[in-house]
């Protein structure tokens, strides 16, 4: 820096980051659902906050407006509790269709209400990318212990329908000491059932689920299940199975640092992300309270009250995260920093400061 | 030339940020619009002097002091070359 230099400069950006061309919104329209997962990261399951059909354009609008200032594509998950639940649904995802800025809608829902009627309406929009259901066991045992009898049946069953529909279909497991060892069975499933992706996340125990704290995997489970999973993302890769396990996650990176300097690794067998609080993500709550991530719940403000640029661009709390100076422990000064920064929704739930060291890091 | 008596000001909806990364990074941000400036250090400074309570003059004394080594008037003409660009956007607010 040269401190004599009074030259001045001021360069009008589209972004903090010129570079990104997406923005993903996870848009979750009711707290109600007709499943009670011990492991969930809700408290409430009423429809007290929900928002008009009206008031959900209102949000809408502000999406849309973002994304075109920004020019960035939009990818926006509707879910809850469980979305359809709520009637607004689908008049909420007509609206979101018609606009340019609106890229890929997804669904996630526990899959249990869906049946050919909702397949019907789902087929009529030509901007729905997936419809994603959770499990949370590999075999109905499992599953059930966690999600109520007879969910994993119903999952199964949406599964098949959906695909039978031409509808791509995502698996979500939240994993956790409950259920970490059927993960293997867990992707033979969603091989045999045309899953097109999987997503396997780590369980952060907010909400219902910091009643159980004990369900947290250490951190040297994780190390053996995520080893685990990448040797059979990369074997199932050389088999040109379709499946997509999803790998760019924080603490993925550490499996293999060498691999995330190379630029031309397939997607199917990449690994590590950033987390993506503060850079090109937000979570909307059904009253409108955004928060920075689902699972790291401080509130930064309300889509009804502030203009979406308000929150994004004077968020304390978005600052503060994507200042990765700020980290502390294990993840300050972390050379992986550009592909995990760990997450600070677990360092939150674990420790009280979402800026403390990623409590899972195996490092 | 701008009156030394004239008291600028960014209007409301403008917020300034600093980011401590690095050599730092600098941003003008409309909340309203959603416009995103970004800003070199010095462009920053001067911003952060455009309070509604300093006149001109006194934010040019005070970056004479902060930059004693340069000639004031070039000092003079980067600061006027950036009060110009705003006005141009129009990103203030004027008074006697």
């Amino acid at each position: 820096m040269n401190n004599n230099n009074t030259k001045t400069n001021i360069s009008s950006k589209k972004y903090l980051d010129n570079d990104l061309d997406e923005f993903y919104f996870q848009w979750h329209i009711t707290d109600r659902c007709n499943l009670r997962c011990p492991h969930c990261y809700q408290e409430e399951y009423n429809s007290k906050s929900e928002l008009s059909l009206l008031d959900l354009h209102k949000i809408a609008n502000q999406i849309t407006i973002a994304l075109k200032k920004w020019k960035m594509k939009g990818r926006i998950a509707l879910t809850g509790g469980e979305p359809f639940l709520k009637g607004e649904l689908f008049p909420l995802m007509e609206y979101l269709e018609q606009d340019e800025s609106i890229w890929r809608i997804g669904i996630l829902t526990n899959g249990v209400l869906i049946d050919q009627n909702i397949i019907n309406r789902l087929k009529e929009f030509k901007k729905l990318y997936y419809v994603q259901i959770s499990l949370d066991g590999a075999t109905k045992e499992t599953n059930d212990f966690i999600r109520g009898k007879g969910s994993f049946e119903k999952a199964i069953e949406s599964f098949r329908i959906l695909h039978k529909n031409g509808i791509n279909t995502r698996l979500m497991y939240t994993v956790h000491k409950k259920n970490y060892h059927e993960v293997p069975s867990l992707i033979d499933l969603a091989i045999d059932e045309n899953i097109t992706t999987i997503t396997i996340e780590r369980f952060v125990p907010e909400g219902k689920g910091a009643e159980h704290k004990e369900w947290f995997l250490s951190k040297d489970d994780i190390y053996r299940l995520f080893k685990e999973i990448l040797n059979r993302a990369e074997s199932e890769y050389e088999k040109g199975t379709p499946l997509k396990i999803i790998k760019y996650r924080t603490l993925w990176a550490m499996l293999d640092p060498d691999r995330i300097k190379k630029s031309d690794v397939p997607l199917e067998i990449d690994i590590g992300g950033m987390c993506s609080i503060g850079i090109d993500s937000i979570t909307i709550m059904p009253d409108g309270t955004v928060l920075p991530c689902r699972r790291l719940p401080i509130p930064i403000g309300n889509l009804l009250n502030d203009s979406i640029f308000k929150i994004w661009y004077t968020s304390d709390t978005l600052w503060k995260i994507r200042n990765k100076n700020n980290l502390k422990g294990k993840c300050n000064k972390c050379e992986l920093i550009p592909r995990c920064s760990g997450c600070r929704a677990i360092a939150y739930a674990m420790t009280g400061d979402y800026l403390s060291e990623d409590p899972q890091c195996w490092k | 030339m701008l009156e030394v008596n004239k008291i600028l000001q960014l209007k409301e909806e403008y917020i300034l940020h600093k980011l401590d990364i690095g050599n730092g990074k600098f941003w003008l941000f409309n909340i309203e619009n959603g416009d995103v400036y970004k800003l070199n250090r010095i462009s920053y400074t001067i911003l952060s002097l455009i309070d509604g309570k300093s006149t001109v003059g006194e934010i040019n004394r005070c970056l004479f002091d902060k930059y004693p080594n340069k000639k004031p008037d070039l000092i003079l003409k980067d600061f006027e070359e950036l009060i110009e660009r705003i006005r141009i956007e129009n990103i203030i607010n004027e008074r006697r």
